[in-house]
């Protein structure tokens, strides 16, 4: 408990899941998952298909309320979408306003924070930019492929200025090439802001590639099965960082844990 | 070319009706020569005896329509999006929806009169099903992730209902106004003929009564060209509104 509250001061903690619970009438999806993130924090959380990663970010996001234990944003519990965590859908194809281009899309972000219009040009010029979309302001999302359309989402959830950015498998219907540049945009973007980032993913490599610690869950009900860091340099890179004996250390552990099901 | 080709039926029919006046197969009293209908109708509109009655039918559809859209609109909107809408009101709109408008029109006519009031009501009572029926439908089948889109971005009910809600129940409530658009047509005719106080349908009713067939024909077939133009207009504001949409698979 004191060494809790010695972390508390030294990192304070921006989302903390407490003992977390979820039932969907008598199925247990998730049981007591506990973790605190930190600011800043870069944490990738990966698990067997079905074992409740997205009922986890949506309460994390405030869009389900779990049966038992709370999630809490700063000093306050969570039971409402908050504007400062911004949430990363993984069907961006729904997720997505297709009436409006991109550069609309982007806008109702800042149209939700009531930024004054003479000032979207210039801040959705920047996040179209740090999202490489600039050719495609104006294309409607039917006009996008699938790794574009998940480029505005993630822009659109920038605009929010989040601190905490939850992100459910954002990469996973997105080829190889595609993904790894996503990825290592993602990172640039992470290091530009001080946005804590939460991405889900199943991809044991992404996981580790893209963070500073990974929770891993295991399955019926959900549980943290383990908690590791990753103490991998940045900034990262495609082929060495893969090829660090360290991230083929992570490789190993987390293999064996899911695969001891 | 192909475009024309429902135009060339179309003459080719026009060319035959001609033919079996000439030969005197239909008696003219009933079936005039279409040159007599074109003669009565280009006389009509040159001696401005015409000009009246297509702007009061017009006027009369627009207004009935423009009224039923928003009623439908706004009826759909609460039928479709709240709670309130489903239990208190659906039921009364099911009761209503089976009875004719045409049945209607005898109680406009007692509780309003003879009047444009009382065409543009009955206009609304038969017209106002489609856009509603589309729109309750457009907005209950929003798209679910849209409303967690519109939750985790805050938007105030105002924003999301003209941002999400109404652009993302606007394909059917369009599609649904169209099909009103023609009902108003209908209505407006039907009405007119019942108060007798102007407009094509006025037109038509005393032509039929004077034995003037000619100008019966002529009344009929404008009523078919403000249909026709009317649905055309229609389809540019459609395309229009709805240009984001993906090109629908072609055959
Ligand atoms: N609304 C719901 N009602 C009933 N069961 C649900 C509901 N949502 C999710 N589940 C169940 O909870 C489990 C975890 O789902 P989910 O969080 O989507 O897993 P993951 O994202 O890890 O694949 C699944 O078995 C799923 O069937
Ligand atoms: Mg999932």
């Amino acid at each position: 408990m004191l060494f809790e509250n010695v972390l508390d001061v030294l990192a304070p903690a921006v989302l903390d899941v407490r003992h977390v619970g979820m039932r969907y009438e008598s199925r247990e999806v998730m049981r007591d998952i506990h973790f605190a993130l930190t600011a800043g924090d870069f944490v990738s959380i990966v698990g067997p298909s079905g074992c409740g990663k997205t009922t986890l970010l949506r309460a994390m996001a405030g869009l389900t309320e779990p049966t038992s234990g709370s999630v809490r944003f700063k000093d306050r519990e969570i039971r409402e979408p908050q504007s400062e965590v911004a949430i990363v859908f993984q069907d961006y194809n729904r997720a997505l306003l297709p009436w409006r281009t991109v550069r609309g899309n982007i806008a109702l972000a800042l149209e939700a924070r009531r930024i004054a219009r003479s000032e979207h040009p210039a801040r959705i010029a920047d996040l179209l930019r740090r999202v490489g979309l600039t050719r495609h302001a104006d294309h409607y999302p039917a006009q996008l492929s699938g790794g574009l359309q998940q480029r505005v989402q993630i822009a659109r959830a920038l605009a929010q200025e989040p601190q905490v950015l939850l992100m459910d498998e954002p990469f996973g219907a997105l080829d190889a090439i595609t993904r790894q540049r996503l990825q290592d945009e993602l990172l640039e973007i992470w290091s530009a802001t001080s946005t804590t980032m939460v991405f889900i993913t199943h991809d044991l490599e992404e996981a580790i590639y893209l963070g500073n610690r990974i929770i891993v869950l295991e399955a019926n009900p959900g549980r943290v099965a383990a908690d590791i860091r990753v103490d991998l340099a940045r900034p990262r890179h495609q082929l060495t960082t893969r090829e660090d004996s360290r991230f083929l250390a992570i490789r190993h552990q987390l293999f064996g844990l899911l695969s001891a099901e | 070319m192909r475009r024309w080709y429902g135009l060339m039926f179309i003459a080719a029919l026009v060319a035959l009706a001609e033919l079996v006046c000439a030969r005197g197969l239909i008696w003219s009293a009933i079936f005039p020569a279409p040159h007599a209908t074109l003669a009565a109708l280009v006389s009509g509109l040159a001696a401005g005896d015409l000009w009246a009655p297509i702007a009061a039918t017009l006027a009369h559809m627009l207004a009935g329509w423009i009224s039923a859209c928003a009623l439908g609109v706004v009826l759909g909107a609460l039928v479709g999006m709240t709670a309130f809408g489903r239990d208190y009101i659906a039921p009364t709109l099911e009761f209503l929806r089976p009875l004719p408008a045409a049945a209607i029109a005898p109680i406009g006519l007692l509780l309003i009169g003879r009047n444009d009031a009382m065409i543009v009501a009955v206009i609304v009572f038969g017209a106002v099903w489609p856009v509603l029926l589309a729109s309750v439908h457009g907005f209950a089948s929003i798209e679910p992730r849209l409303k967690e889109v519109s939750r985790t971005l805050q938007l105030t009910p105002v924003r999301a209902l003209w941002a999400i809600w109404i652009p993302s129940a606007l394909p059917e409530i369009i599609a649904g106004a169209r099909i009103s658009i023609a009902l108003a047509l209908i209505m407006a005719v039907v009405a007119e003929i019942l108060a007798s106080t102007g407009g094509l349908g006025d037109w038509l009713n005393l032509a039929e009564r004077s034995y003037r067939t000619p100008e019966l024909y002529a009344g009929v077939l404008l009523v078919g060209l403000l249909g026709v133009l009317t649905n055309l207009a229609l389809e540019r504001v459609e395309a229009y509104l709805l240009r984001w949409k993906p090109p629908a698979a072609t055959f």
